[in-house]
């Protein structure tokens, strides 16, 4: 694999920084085409992805599940006085579950997921590469990049998904918190309004998106690090421009994503 | 397998440059089968950098490098790997794996290397023992000082059981009497399992014990070559300049 290499120095003209940039559009893009070369070629190192999801879900547990819980609260307190406004409070459930199911569980899932984990693959790699341990599974023979980066890559694209379901159904019981806390609505009820309101077509490209998310936020992360350079300053940087890369691609083609979805599900 | 004069590794005007910078200029040599040769040469004149090349981690500009018969650098590498399987590599800075123990480092080479399915555990003491580092077995490479992680890159270099090492200053950073026991045990290695070595180095006692041969590299060329005493005794002002001061600060200075 043969990456084209960006201007290294401290002030970049402008000239340099588009150059930059398109080394780096150009080198993501090899990454990617090397991912799938290798990804379906023996061995399948599937303790280390194990390993690897186990961590994940550890590592991230305890923020997405806050997180989880208080998004469907606030849109809830948020929606509320709305809804009553109009006299329709009991559309508010089916509200929050389908704004939480369609879009915010996906995508505020992914953005917390690549700004914790995106920049620790990428300061973990980045430190690997730079003290030379990628070498020195290089000169053993170890294949670095089936090792290091397919089964990080492999690993954030399953456990993102199953991420963001614990979010959803998190928010989903917030929102009847943030329901109760203004009016009185049974438990049972509240389910029945969700549970009637989404639909198959609303649970599919939600879910499947987060499969994309999860694989950017693993392919910029392992990036960043495997191409580290420049000793620990480079380190550091590599852990940070993951994040911001790894988000906006995200918001990006969630965008697109979203324009599909539509387009494939018209009638929702 | 092995070239015509018994030689190993055979080197045929290498150039190499980082931009501007030119590093080799057109340099040539040879290293026979069962020889441990000591590259000496100061700070930044591309020592580790010829390693590197000859193990196939940095591509030179032009020029051949041959490991047996092999032009490593016209190999694909899955060829290459065939070769870097059968030699060991002691990085400047150690190179141990921050996420796993010591065991874990060893084992893991040797498993992949070597292909084990079966209980190593001997093995691993057996290496441990030559660098006298037992007790660290369960140890994190962060609980280590810099010369006990030189000693365990050193293991971890040579369990795979090696034809060819490279040993990119395996004393630097160790205390005399544990660098004089290192040297001893590359010595060692190469009389018992006639293991062939390139030993970059600035500690004299280590390359006195150790060298068959030496090479100075200076102003991007292999500017002195031959026995070490030759080097040593030289009369040439640079050589006795260099080694006059080199023995006073011979494993001083901490590179890892
Ligand atoms: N990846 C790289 N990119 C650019 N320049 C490099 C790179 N690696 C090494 N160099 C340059 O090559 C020269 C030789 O480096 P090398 O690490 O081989 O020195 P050395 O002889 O091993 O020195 P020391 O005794 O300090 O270890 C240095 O000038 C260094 O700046
Ligand atoms: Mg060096």
């Amino acid at each position: 694999m043969n990456l084209p290499k960006p201007i290294n120095k401290k002030y970049l003209s402008l000239q340099e920084k588009f150059y930059n940039f398109f080394v780096t559009i150009t080198g993501i893009s090899i990454f990617n085409w090397e991912f799938l070369k290798q990804v379906f070629i023996p061995p399948y190192e599937i303790g280390e992805i194990k390993k690897h999801m186990t961590e994940l879900g550890v590592k991230t547990f305890p923020i997405v599940s806050i997180m989880g819980i208080i998004i469907g609260l606030v849109l809830a307190m948020q929606s509320f006085p709305v809804f009553k406004r109009f006299g329709a409070t009991d559309f508010l459930p089916g509200t929050v579950a389908l704004s939480v199911v369609r879009e915010l569980g996906p995508v505020l899932t992914a953005l917390i997921f690549a700004g914790r984990v995106s920049s620790g693959i990428g300061a973990e790699l980045g430190s690997m590469r730079v003290t030379e341990q990628i070498d020195a599974m290089e000169v053993a023979a170890i294949n670095p990049f089936k090792y290091l980066v397919v089964t990080r890559v492999i690993a954030t694209t399953m456990i993102l998904p199953i991420l963001t379901i614990y979010v959803v159904f998190l928010s989903i019981l917030g929102g009847y918190l943030g329901v109760i806390i203004n009016d009185i609505m049974s438990f049972e009820y509240y389910k029945n309004a969700v549970l009637g309101t989404i639909e198959f077509g609303d649970l599919i490209p939600g879910i499947a998106k987060t499969f994309v998310f999860g694989y950017i936020v693993g392919m910029v992360g392992a990036f960043k690090g495997f191409t580290t350079e420049g000793g620990t300053e480079g380190v550091g940087k590599a852990s940070t421009t993951s994040v911001v890369m790894a988000s906006l691609l995200i918001l990006l083609i969630d965008t697109v994503l979203v324009k599909v979805t539509i387009w494939l599900w018209p009638t929702v | 397998m092995v070239m015509a004069d018994g030689v190993i590794i055979k080197i045929e005007n290498l150039t190499k440059s980082f931009g501007k910078n030119i590093i080799f200029n057109n340099i040539s040599l040879d290293v026979k089968a069962g020889e441990n040769l000591v590259v000496f040469g100061r700070s930044g004149t591309g020592k580790s950098v010829l390693l590197k090349c000859i193990i196939g981690l940095m591509k030179p500009d032009s020029g051949k490098i041959f490991i047996y018969d092999k032009n490593i650098t016209s190999l694909s590498l899955k060829e290459l790997n065939v070769l870097r399987k059968r030699t060991g590599f002691l990085f400047q800075g150690a190179a141990l794996y921050d996420s796993m123990t010591v065991r874990e480092n060893l084992e893991f080479t040797l498993r992949r290397v070597r292909g084990l399915k079966d209980d190593v555990e001997p093995k691993l003491i057996e290496t441990l023992e030559h660098v006298s580092l037992v007790d660290a077995i369960d140890k994190m490479p962060s609980e280590l000082s810099g010369g006990m992680r030189k000693r365990i890159g050193l293991a971890r270099s040579i369990i795979t059981d090696p034809e060819i090492m490279f040993y990119d200053e395996p004393t630097t950073g160790l205390d005399p009497i544990t660098s004089k026991e290192i040297s001893e045990l590359i010595l060692e290695l190469q009389i018992k399992l006639k293991m062939t070595s390139i030993v970059v180095t600035h500690d004299l006692i280590c390359a006195k014990i150790i060298a068959d041969r030496a090479i100075f590299l200076k102003d991007s060329k292999i500017s002195y070559e031959g026995k070490i005493e030759n080097l040593t005794d030289s009369e040439d002002p640079f050589l006795k300049n260099f080694f006059s001061t080199e023995i006073i600060k011979s494993s001083g200075d901490i590179n890892v």
